[in-house]
């Protein structure tokens, strides 16, 4: 497949505050979809074990990467553009007893502060597709790893043929940019990695969009926040975006929930080996 | 007469509790277009009664706040403190009497 063929939306954010929009503004503590479990299976495929270096790229409040020191026992570096996803990591990493095993930087997921070859696996748990161009987070999460190593990662993915028109208003609605499976494996092997492998269907039942709570079982999308929680982010929408703001996110919701109930959104993870440097 | 001047009158000595209860029902009148005559005190805001949506309380967070020159945030917005007019009012007359 050659890139060029690749689906990359350009979004202009008309539909905003977008799905990812509340998430990031309820500063609740959510998990990407497919939760923990994912999480371990992301650790089981990397090989993590004792003694190896791991890069989480967008580590946010730090969750997956303590997970991965805990679970597996090994060294973790969490690197986020939020000051305070970082200061939340930290606060977490020291009240766990974790904090020589887990640091915490600030750091641009697309042009990392670390030199070539310097990690044995390499993750990003739902945030390469955030930016416009998830290409450029990819190549610097492949850049960092060592030859040899793991790069990793668990993205929303379109689970079925649809016109370009459709991937991009679905796009705008969810705030995000899905790729087909076979896209997203290309985009690492343009980056000289091999040996890939992806699961899809595992991760793509609808209630692992939802089921991203840590302090409790989610039965619906609607129950994702409680009341006082949605009070609260709603009125920091109101603020910033006014009624038509809490309206968007009723249509937003209803828009891509469905497309996750209708299986065109769906949710996959890609682990593959880096082959050159 | 609804705290159409925020603090100032609420500050007004002779502005009581009873006052602002009927201040909160005029508001919850006004803001969500209900039927004056289908409220009182013990009106259930949520489960029951006017069964208000997420997007409905916001609206009638904003408009209190607007009005009263308050900020409801944090443990002010429990849902307890929105079961009833009652309780609503109480919890804007606590937070009136601390901001």
């Amino acid at each position: 497949m050659n890139l060029t063929d690749i689906s990359l939306v350009s979004r202009s954010g008309k539909y905003a505050p977008t799905i990812e929009d509340i998430a990031e503004l309820s500063e609740v503590d959510s998990l990407p979809p497919g939760g923990f479990p994912l999480t371990h299976r992301m650790g089981e495929v990397c090989g993590m074990a004792p003694g190896k270096r791991v890069l989480v790229v967008s580590s946010a409040q730090g969750d997956q990467a303590l997970y991965y020191v805990e679970n597996f026992r090994v060294d973790v570096v969490g690197i986020d553009i939020s000051d305070y996803m970082i200061g939340v990591s930290r606060r977490q990493a020291f009240a766990r007893g974790l904090q020589d095993r887990a640091t915490f930087e600030r750091g641009d997921a697309q042009a990392l502060p670390y030199a070539d070859s310097t990690f044995d696996i390499v993750v990003n748990e739902g945030a390469v597709g955030i930016p416009e161009r998830p290409i450029d987070v990819l190549s610097e999460m492949v850049r960092v790893a060592k030859v040899g190593g793991q790069i990793c990662f668990r993205e929303s993915i379109w689970l079925k043929p649809l016109a370009a028109e459709e991937k991009l208003e679905l796009s705008e609605h969810y705030g995000t940019c899905p790729l087909e499976e076979r896209e997203w494996i290309s985009l690492i092997e343009s980056l000289g990695v091999a040996e890939t492998v992806s699961e899809i269907d595992r991760w793509s039942k609808p209630e692992y969009f939802w089921e991203v709570r840590k302090d409790r079982t989610v039965q619906s999308h609607e129950a994702i926040y409680s009341l006082a929680e949605k009070l609260k982010v709603g009125k920091k929408i109101y603020q910033r975006f006014g009624r038509e703001g809490l309206e968007q996110v009723k249509l937003n919701e209803a828009v891509f929930y469905g497309a996750v109930r209708d299986r065109k959104i769906g949710y996959g993870m890609f682990k593959g080996t880096k082959i050159v440097r | 007469m609804v705290c159409s001047r925020g603090r100032k009158l609420c500050d007004d000595s002779k502005y009581r509790h009873a006052d602002l209860g009927n201040d909160i029902v005029l508001i919850i009148t006004e803001t969500l277009k209900v039927n004056p005559s289908s409220l009182s005190a013990g009106t259930k805001l949520i489960e029951g009664g006017l069964a208000l949506g997420s997007l409905q309380l916001i609206e009638l967070i904003v408009e209190i706040e607007r009005r009263f020159g308050i900020s409801l945030d944090g443990e002010l917005l429990a849902i307890e403190n929105f079961n009833t007019v009652r309780t609503l009012s109480d919890t804007v007359a606590r937070t009136v009497r601390a901001q």
